[in-house]
């Protein structure tokens, strides 16, 4: 069992990086396109085919594939004003309703995205745009973003729940706060 | 139950939830559906929570997040701050007083860059703190200056607040850009009168440097930023003239950025190496991911706002209660001053915009003039005891050179500042208004 867990362990882990990876390197991609739909408009006179439209779908997969690192990194907004005052079981508990909160909303947001993906999918949904991508990848890759981080969430609720090392209440919250700490700097 | 409770409980609970320690975005989004939940059943929230996450995310004009994120990650990394910082000290340097006027001013420089206050507080600390306590500078009022300076960003374009309150509120981002220049500029004019007036006042808080530079070494430290004020320029010029979306000049900024800090290291041998562009670029990424699922719960809770009726119900109430539109907007405005003494800047805007623009705007002023009061408090915000941002930032990156105590002393006459400014804004909004009324016409 516990050789299972580590193998999903891992699984996850190199996941949220490569979709972070993926996600870098997307947003490199949406600024040479943006680039360069300015340039042919000012000097060619029209812009690049559909760069507008490709600009926005690769955001939008863009954003959902960075998610899952940055809930590993625990790098979300959080107002720790009263946190240091917290007693230790009061931290384990918060950090653990934090987890089935955010599993709650990305279960519901990796549904909903496949929701849109199988519905893409069954018609082989194109762009209304002057070069008529496929849409459905997008679709596809913006729920595997969402489900991926899903999976995060159940993967640290799962260690907080029965193998006891979570980040256990010490460490998550360390890291929250060291990252909230980076978030100022 | 009746919309004014749904409302009031949805607050509640928020709050607490975010009082809590649970992430912002996920407090808000819990609430969302499960207000929406409530009051139009499974329908309603599965038919939100699938449409809504991936239409929002995939608008063209909303890319100008990532790359103005982009375009300051750049820039950071380039070292161009100390290059502002170098030409003002040796312009300005002379002057009493000069180092506190070279920071507002090179912060107010690189915020035409940078669009996060944090970020300018930070490097400025570094760059700026030091110097200043070598030549026997105040360490209260130096501290403070660069923790206020940071606030410039959150006005001067391209600011992130600004577009994160576009998008919650449906405005046009660059109207809104260019509606935060005249304000920006009076800020940091107002800075400089206020830094003249304490040194003027009391002379040891700032004794004169010997130092002395000649013409040439001011044009040499000029060439050293030209580039990035021309891209500065060409990016916010861009948006004003109408000659590129935001999007679309974030994204030239962005790359302009990129070759502007490969040909200075080139130039100077000293190139970031391929992994700390790497870890600009990932920065970027993760912060576009933290802001958008903040955004997006937001706007879940609008919907809920709106679904339930409490807008309608909370204007009707503030009507009957017969009280001016401005009593009205300094309440708003005192809710604002209180809250960002508690939350951060992000945290309050997505958390209270969508339920005070609504009546704000159903009380007839301005939702661009609004725009810039909420960024005006939000910079009061994150100078103000005991979780104003720009103070942490400063704290920690002084590394134990300056104590809270002299932080919140050194900062109280440039919050002062900021109410004067407030004041202003609020009898005279076409000061705002003036430079969107004439690119609209």
């Amino acid at each position: 069992m516990t050789t299972v867990f580590r193998l999903m362990d891992a699984g996850i882990q190199r996941l949220a990086y490569l979709f972070m990876a993926l996600s870098s390197a997307l947003l490199a991609i949406m600024a040479i396109l943006g680039t360069a739909d300015v340039l042919s408009l000012n000097l060619f006179g029209r812009p690049v085919p559909s760069a507008t439209e490709l600009s926005a779908v690769m955001l939008a997969i863009a954003v959902m594939m960075g998610m899952s690192h940055t809930q590993r990194q625990r790098a979300h907004i959080r107002v720790d004003l009263f946190w240091q005052y917290f007693p230790r079981p009061m931290r384990v508990f918060t950090e653990g309703l934090s987890l089935v909160i955010g599993l709650f909303v990305f279960v519901l947001i990796a549904w909903g995205a496949w929701q849109l993906a199988q519905h893409s999918l069954s018609i082989w949904e194109r762009a209304v745009a002057s070069v008529r991508f496929p849409l459905w990848p997008f679709k596809l890759v913006f729920f595997l973003g969402a489900l991926v981080c899903a999976l995060e969430f159940l993967r640290e609720l799962t260690r907080l729940l029965f193998c006891g090392d979570l980040l256990t209440d010490s460490d998550a919250s360390t890291l929250a706060h060291k990252n909230q700490q980076k978030q100022r700097d | 139950m009746e919309p004014l409770h749904v409302g009031l409980l949805a607050i509640g609970a928020m709050l607490a939830l975010i009082a809590l320690s649970i992430p912002v975005a996920f407090s808000i989004a819990i609430v969302a559906v499960i207000g929406l939940w409530y009051l139009g059943g499974m329908p309603l929230m599965l038919g939100t929570i699938e449409g809504l996450p991936y239409q929002f995310a995939s608008q063209y004009g909303f890319v100008v997040i990532p790359m103005f994120i982009l375009m300051g990650a750049f820039a950071e990394i380039s070292g161009i701050t100390k290059d502002f910082y170098t030409f003002f000290y040796r312009v300005l340097g002379r002057m009493r007083g000069g180092l506190l006027m070279v920071t507002t001013l090179s912060s107010a420089g690189f915020a035409a860059i940078s669009g996060s206050t944090m970020v300018n507080a930070v490097v400025f600390t570094r760059i700026a703190l030091p110097q200043m306590i070598s030549f026997g500078y105040n360490r209260a009022i130096a501290a403070g200056c660069i923790a206020a300076a940071g606030t410039l960003a959150a006005l001067i374009p391209p600011s992130i607040m600004m577009v994160v309150y576009a998008l919650l509120t449906g405005q046009s981002i660059g109207t809104l850009l260019i509606a935060g220049i005249v304000p920006g500029i009076m800020t940091a004019v107002a800075y400089l009168i206020a830094i003249w007036v304490m040194v003027t006042i009391r002379p040891s808080i700032a004794p004169v440097p010997e130092e002395r530079f000649s013409l040439r070494e001011k044009l040499q430290a000029f060439y050293s930023i030209w580039a990035f004020a021309l891209l500065a320029v060409i990016v916010i010029g861009g948006i004003y003239s109408g000659a590129m979306f935001p999007s679309s000049a974030g994204a030239v900024g962005a790359v302009g950025a990129f070759i502007i800090m490969l040909m200075r290291g080139w130039l100077r041998k000293d190139t970031p190496s391929v992994g700390e562009i790497a870890a600009a670029v990932q920065s970027a990424a993760a912060t576009t991911a933290i802001l958008f699922l903040v955004i997006i719960a937001g706007l879940m809770l609008s919907r809920l706002f709106v679904f339930s009726g409490f807008i309608d119900e909370i204007v009707w109430w503030i009507e009957d209660l017969g009280v001016s539109p401005i009593t009205v907007m300094l309440v708003i405005m005192l809710m604002y001053i209180i809250l960002g003494c508690f939350m951060d800047t992000i945290s309050m805007v997505v958390v209270t915009v969508p339920f005070v623009f609504p009546i704000v705007t159903g009380l007839g002023f301005d939702p661009i003039w609004f725009g810039v009061i909420v960024i005006k408090l939000i910079e009061i915000g994150v100078l103000t005891p005991p979780i104003g941002l720009n103070l942490f930032a400063v704290l920690s990156a002084s590394g134990g050179q300056v104590k809270p105590v002299d932080l919140f002393k050194g900062v109280a006459p440039f919050i002062a500042v900021e109410f004067v400014l407030l004041a202003l804004l609020l009898v005279f909004p076409g000061v705002v208004m003036w430079l969107p009324d004439l690119m609209r016409s």
